[in-house]
């Protein structure tokens, strides 16, 4: 046997010996089962797989709160926010108003000379708003009983003495504004044509962007001379539509023949904004 | 210390998660011996398990008697190396374990078993001579990786297993005889 070859054996023996030895010692020291390495592997892996789950589900749960979050409340809470900032009428009165807009702009009799000046073209749908214009009458209501033989009954339920006037006391001192017309969502295209008291007749055509857009078409009462008393109305009117997501669009038009488009995106500032231009 | 060390593999990783767990208290006991120091104890096992984990794959089954053989020896010649580094203020007598394992010749001559003569013959040599001459011929190490494990020079590694060799030679001739 060679030199190299006999230190080789005699290596391995010694340390096959020892190591037996030091198991035994290993395992006086340590009294605890030990587990095999698969277990050990097995149990390293569960481990690992439990902490993988516990981010993932964790990342998930977050994703899922923001999404909800993001989805249902935020969306209310800026509506009801930006609502906030309207001082006249509070959310909560103005949602029934805007879901019963029928009942809301009960408009009064032709007192105001608007009762048949406004008339759809060819592409109107009476079935939806009725062909006749509802007149405002001098009463003593901010939105007036109607008596409104001529109008569509869908849009102006006639509730004498009644809507909104009996909800919004604040808005009852206003004087009452003539609403000739309301459309909802108008589709573009169409076109409105007023017809003043002298037979002159104005188009207005309706552009793509107020699609989708509350149209009404007021008129004030010829004593009226501060038309911002006529704000809070339209205001409120604003406030009843954002409510239903609708863009709020007013044309005005005075007894001078004066009209006014105010296109307001819920963008109460822009109203006002506009409003004290035309004054 | 598992968190510190990259590992090519989970196989790898598990393997040296379970070679930690299991020796642990061996090679704590094992460096306690020398050290008498619980905290250098704790460094000479962290050490050892570091040094052990280049050579993870020579390596073969956790629970073979190799295996324990390879840590046992590595943690106590680190465990040697930090004693002698400590020696000016840890009056520790280290002779105890820095001397040749005891060794009957007569018995040795008497006894029929290789196994039993390899014993008494390997466990004649000093610690630092037994240490590179096992992770040589039993671990299979080259000199430059005894060297890492050990914290000593190559040539430092020559110098030992020559004189290991020489000595084993000298014994296993007398033994024969």
């Amino acid at each position: 046997m060679s030199d190299e070859k006999l230190l080789r054996n005699l290596a391995k023996q010694y340390v096959n010996e020892a190591g037996k030895a030091y198991q035994r010692e290993n395992a006086a020291i340590d009294h605890a089962p030990i587990p095999t390495l698969d277990t050990k592997m097995a149990a390293a892996r569960r481990r690992h797989r439990a902490r993988f789950m516990r981010g993932f589900v964790g990342i998930a749960a977050s994703v899922l709160v923001l999404v909800v979050v993001g989805v249902t409340v935020l969306p209310q809470f800026l509506r009801d926010e930006m609502l906030d900032r309207m001082p006249l009428l509070a959310p909560e009165t103005a949602a029934p108003a805007a879901a019963q807009a029928d009942s809301i702009y009960g408009a009064g009799d032709m007192g105001y000379g608007f009762g048949d000046v406004a008339a759809m073209e060819e592409s109107w749908e009476p079935t939806h708003w009725g062909d006749a214009i509802a007149g405002a009458a001098p009463n003593d209501g901010v939105f007036g009983a109607a008596t409104s033989d001529d109008t569509s009954p869908e849009l102006w339920a006639a509730q004498p003495g009644g809507g909104l006037a009996d909800e919004q006391p604040m808005a009852a001192a206003i004087p009452a504004p003539a609403i000739a017309r309301v459309f909802l969502a108008p589709p573009a295209g169409w076109q409105i044509v007023y017809t003043d008291f002298d037979g002159e007749k104005t188009i207005f055509h309706l552009e793509n962007d107020i699609q989708n857009s509350v149209v009404v078409i007021a008129s004030l009462p010829p004593e009226t001379s501060d038309f911002s008393q006529f704000f809070p109305v339209l205001i409120n009117y604003q406030r009843a539509f954002m409510k239903i997501d609708s863009y709020f669009s007013v044309l005005i038009y005075h007894q001078d023949g004066l009209q006014f488009t105010l296109t307001t995106p819920h963008d109460y500032a822009d109203l006002l904004v506009l409003a004290g231009a035309w004054i | 210390m598992l968190n510190l060390i990259s590992f090519a593999s989970d196989s790898e990783r598990y393997k040296f998660e379970y070679i930690y767990e299991k020796y642990k208290r061996l090679l704590r006991a094992r460096a306690y011996d020398i050290l008498k120091d619980y905290p250098l104890a704790e460094d000479a096992v962290s050490e050892a398990y570091l040094r052990a984990y280049k050579h993870l794959h020579k390596i073969g089954d956790p629970d073979s008697p190799q295996t324990a053989s390879f840590l046992v020896t590595i943690v106590k010649n680190l465990a040697i190396n930090m004693y002698h580094r400590e020696k000016r203020s840890t009056p520790v007598d280290i002779t105890e374990y820095d001397k040749p394992d005891e060794f009957n010749l007569e018995e040795s001559v008497t006894s029929k078993d290789d196994t039993a003569m390899a014993m008494e013959l390997v466990g004649r040599l000093r610690e630092e001579y037994r240490a590179v001459f096992l992770l040589k011929y039993a671990h299979e190490l080259s000199h430059k990786e005894i060297a890492a494990t050990l914290g000593i020079t190559e040539n430092n590694v020559t110098v030992r297993l020559h004189r290991a060799k020489t000595k084993l030679l000298e014994w296993a001739k007398e033994v024969a005889i």
